[in-house]
């Protein structure tokens, strides 16, 4: 029987790409290296590009879609449980009538459980990792950024064998608005009253919000994007187990997991099989919903299941199915901004002219950013001259004048420069920003974040000096696939 | 703590401050341009079991020290290109190599 995902019809934009081979990614692979990217707010029509792999097609659509209607086999999460045990933490995902899936509780250092934007968080501890001498525990839960300190009862005051206060699972419903992390800690008052509090970050839940992408990888190996796959926002996965079950040789595959990799990273790999949690359950196939991180620049996506004694990989051949992030959506984290509005270096740079859309980053510096590339930091020298190379490279020629009028059809990068420290000598150049459609500019400011600001001269000050010449091309049409 | 390790913690706080000041540079060579990272690289061979804990989860321009020190240059100066990548590639040198470091000790 047919596992199909179906490509939701009312999407305008059809398929028109390859049908890619149908080879397995060998079990030794390595995931494939990132490439540049060049999609970004600044050419905000680049819609979710395929960058290997497979055709894909891009439809500004929501992703709370008919497409879900159209896959009566694959399955969203109806809630999330965190559970907290005496020696770890394992985080799942429930699906009502079907089952659970155990889903990967992170590295550590960040975020170890999931939750989703208007959907149930259930938060289990075991009392042993409580001491006895505490009266009264309580989850305290809160939305990070932006959200309010919320607070769940856990006991009731009654103990165990142990004289442990039993507790109580915690349930509330994500704000249907929420992105970010959830951020949750246990309070505990003791005899004496005296209450403690601690923050752990691995106690975090990433938080997947509503607006995001769905990528479909249907039963005839072609991919869709639907939405826009943005840095912040959610990533659903539909995935459709028929394809490695051609893979296969027709062997129906088990343990079918999705292998997702941002920036390259070690992959979080997600099980895509619901297991029965109660006898009658049918399981059935899972679409898993992630966060994107903020500092997400591209993912790569591959899928392996087992069939008898071995395993099978839907993996474009080897080089993985890979996607570019779009920068994140203004100010999403209001840090972003105010790590700017604190420096000294930018005067010009008020409250009011400009917005964050991406977090601090060492991955990548203005120069690259100018260049479409954010995998990289690109820094040709500090004279003038070495400017006008790079930039000839890309097409650009310098213009006689800073001239910092928008013209729509053309691209502008204006770059800034100073007088040395020493007093004497060439100009150095310090800064670059890139013009977008609509005339505003977009910086990356050396390790602190992205930001788009008004005009030029928001940046003027006693740290870039000021714009000392413009670069200009033919606009580039937008990367389409269909 | 050895004599080199506490050197490097206060060397390695001035620089990662000075770099923290400097944040809005572009220019890579800013942060490298110190009295504080030039007192790193001297170090030597005993600070690079240091440099690569740091480098782990810290900078990315902690590459340039480890090619001052080792004199290695297979993976470029450590101040341009994917940093990301090229800390990968330090840190599976480092797990290849780290015994030549540790067994001559600091």
């Amino acid at each position: 029987m047919s596992n199909r995902i179906g490509r939701p019809s009312f999407v305008p934009t059809p398929s028109t790409g390859v049908t890619p081979e149908r080879a397995a990614r060998s079990p030794g692979e390595k995931t494939s290296s990132t490439r540049a990217v060049d999609q970004f707010d600044a050419r905000a029509t680049r819609a979710a590009t395929l960058l290997t792999g497979a055709s894909a097609t891009a439809a500004a659509v929501p992703i709370r879609s008919k497409a879900l209607d159209l896959q009566p086999q694959v399955h969203e999460a109806t809630g999330y449980e965190a559970r907290f045990e005496q020696n770890g933490r394992k985080a799942s995902a429930a699906i009502a009538g079907h089952g659970r899936v155990q889903l990967p509780a992170g590295s550590g250092r960040g975020p170890s459980f999931h939750a989703e934007a208007g959907k149930p968080l259930t938060v289990n501890a075991d009392p042993a990792r409580f001491s006895s001498t505490y009266e009264k525990v309580e989850l305290v839960w809160r939305v990070y950024p932006g959200g309010t300190e919320n607070v769940v009862p856990m006991s009731d005051g009654t103990r165990d064998a142990n004289g442990r206060l039993n507790l109580q699972p915690a349930t509330f419903e994500v704000p249907p608005d929420a992105s970010g992390v959830m951020r949750l800690s246990f309070r505990t008052t003791d005899k004496s009253g005296r209450v403690s509090n601690q923050w752990d970050p691995s106690n975090d839940a990433a938080i997947a919000s509503r607006e995001g992408a769905t990528v479909s990888f249907t039963e005839d190996f072609q991919t869709q994007v639907d939405g826009k796959v943005r840095a912040g926002d959610s990533l659903r996965i539909a995935y459709d187990q028929d394809r490695l079950k051609a893979i296969a040789g027709g062997k129906t595959p088990s343990e079918v997991v999705a292998c997702v990799s941002f920036n390259g990273e070690p992959p979080i790999e997600v099980p895509l099989d619901i297991r029965p949690d109660q006898p009658g359950q049918p399981g059935g196939m899972f679409m898993p919903s992630l966060r994107v991180p903020f500092e997400a620049t591209d993912v790569a996506m591959w899928f392996r299941g087992k069939a008898d004694d071995g395993t099978s990989w839907d993996s474009a051949s080897g080089q993985n199915f890979k996607f570019s992030v779009g920068v994140a959506r203004d100010d999403a984290d209001p840090s972003w901004k105010n790590e700017l509005l604190r420096s000294k270096s930018f005067p010009n740079l008020t409250a009011d002219k400009f917005v964050g859309v991406g977090p601090s980053s060492e991955r990548y510096n203005c120069i690259a950013w100018t260049l479409g590339n954010r995998n990289e930091w690109v820094w040709p020298g500090t004279r003038v001259e070495d400017f006008d190379t790079l930039y000839a490279q890309q097409g650009y020629k310098p213009l006689d004048s800073v001239d910092l009028s928008h013209d729509p059809t053309l691209e502008k990068v204006v770059i800034y420069g100073r007088k040395p420290m020493t007093g004497s000598g060439p100009l150095e150049v310090t800064h670059g920003a890139l013009m977008d459609e609509q005339g505003r500019f977009t910086s990356k400011i050396g390790t602190q974040p992205l930001i788009r600001h008004q005009s030029a001269d928001d940046l003027t000050g006693p740290s870039y000096g000021a714009p000392v010449r413009v670069y200009v091309r033919p606009r580039q049409p937008p990367v389409s696939v269909s | 703590m050895s004599d080199v390790a506490m050197r490097f913690e206060a060397l390695a706080a001035r620089w990662e401050q000075h770099c923290a000041d400097h944040r809005e540079a572009s220019n890579p060579y800013v942060f490298l341009e110190h009295p504080s990272f030039d007192a790193l690289v001297a170090l030597g061979r005993g600070a690079v079991p240091l440099i690569i804990e740091r480098y782990r989860h810290g900078s990315v321009f902690w590459g340039a020290a480890l090619r001052r020190i080792t004199g290695i240059t297979t993976f470029g100066e450590g101040v341009v290109g994917n940093l990301d990548e090229t800390r990968r590639h330090w840190l599976k040198w480092w797990d290849a190599h780290q015994g030549t470091y540790t067994a001559q000790g600091a």
